[in-house]
């Protein structure tokens, strides 16, 4: 549409260039329009201005074009800058049982403190860390490092 | 039929309904063998053994993060124990079958996570009596 609307006002530019032209050949006594010719070519100004339904159905091209080039294109998530990183209060749990484990493993015991602390800290870990440390726990109770004295469960 | 052969027929009589009564019954005592880490045994053979130290079964932990784990433990007359945990669903689902008469049996790997878990709640478990 646009194109169109150029390629109409180009056309009106050359008329008018034709009709200054034409001027040239007049008589004296039409210098302004001499001067004019001379001086100011033909403009030609693309300021196209749309009707509502080109600019909806302009709209609907670029939606159009758009979703093919989203669907097409590979979608990447926004990465994090760390995404795996556990919660501080995590961290100083994961500190707080391997303290509570080695203090355990020094005396070869296995109380009731240290179960009901080992609870606690556990509680707050993500589940990953949970795992590392009751597989340290556990393990240690299975090789014979600690002895449960606890009563009922070891956890 | 002389007296001789009716006490033979009532007696007869007797055990047959005494042992229809009773079904069919297995005895695990807990036993625990740390070389093939593997526990088993039944949670009524634990509570009826003489000494203190046997004893069988799994836990389940919930927590509000939204995970859960299990944890089996055993441990036989003589005190040897032995302790498996898991993360994985279909451990903790298998080690959420308990009852008064279950019977256990677990195995786990060298960092203490349980491979496998049976756990069955059949009559043949419990109880003791009759």
């Amino acid at each position: 549409m646009t194109r169109v609307l150029c390629l109409a006002a180009l056309a009106i530019g050359v008329a008018i260039g034709a009709l200054g032209q034409a001027a040239l050949s007049r008589p004296p006594g039409h210098e302004s329009v001499q001067a004019v010719a001379r001086t100011m070519p033909p403009v030609v100004a693309c300021t196209a201005s749309l009707t509502p339904a080109d600019l909806a159905a302009l709209r609907g091209e670029l939606a159009k074009l758009l979703d093919e080039r989203l669907s097409t294109s590979p979608r990447t998530q926004p990465a994090s800058p760390h995404p795996d990183e556990p919660a501080p209060e995590a961290i100083a749990a994961v500190a707080s049982a391997n303290r509570i484990v080695d203090a355990a493993l020094v005396q070869g015991t296995w109380k009731d403190a240290d179960r009901q602390a080992f609870r606690t800290a556990i509680s707050v870990m993500a589940p990953a860390q949970r795992g590392e440390a009751m597989s340290r726990l556990l393990t240690a109770l299975n090789e014979g490092h600690l002895h449960a004295e606890v009563v009922g469960p070891v956890l | 039929m002389n007296m001789k052969t009716k006490i033979v027929i009532l007696a007869l009589s007797v055990f047959v309904i005494g042992t229809a009564y009773a079904g069919r019954r297995s005895t695990y005592v807990t036993t625990v063998d740390t070389a093939n880490r593997t526990a088993y045994g039944d949670v009524m053979s634990a509570r009826s053994s003489a000494g203190a130290n046997a004893f069988i079964g799994c836990t389940v932990l919930g927590f509000s993060s939204g995970s859960s784990e299990a944890i089996c433990s055993a441990g036989d007359a003589s005190g040897v124990t032995a302790y498996c945990y898991s993360q994985a669903p279909a451990i903790i689902q298998a080690a959420s079958v308990s009852g008064s008469s279950t019977y256990y049996y677990f195995q786990w790997d060298a960092s203490s996570q349980c491979t496998y878990v049976y756990a069955s709640n059949e009559s043949v478990y419990g109880p003791l009596q009759p």
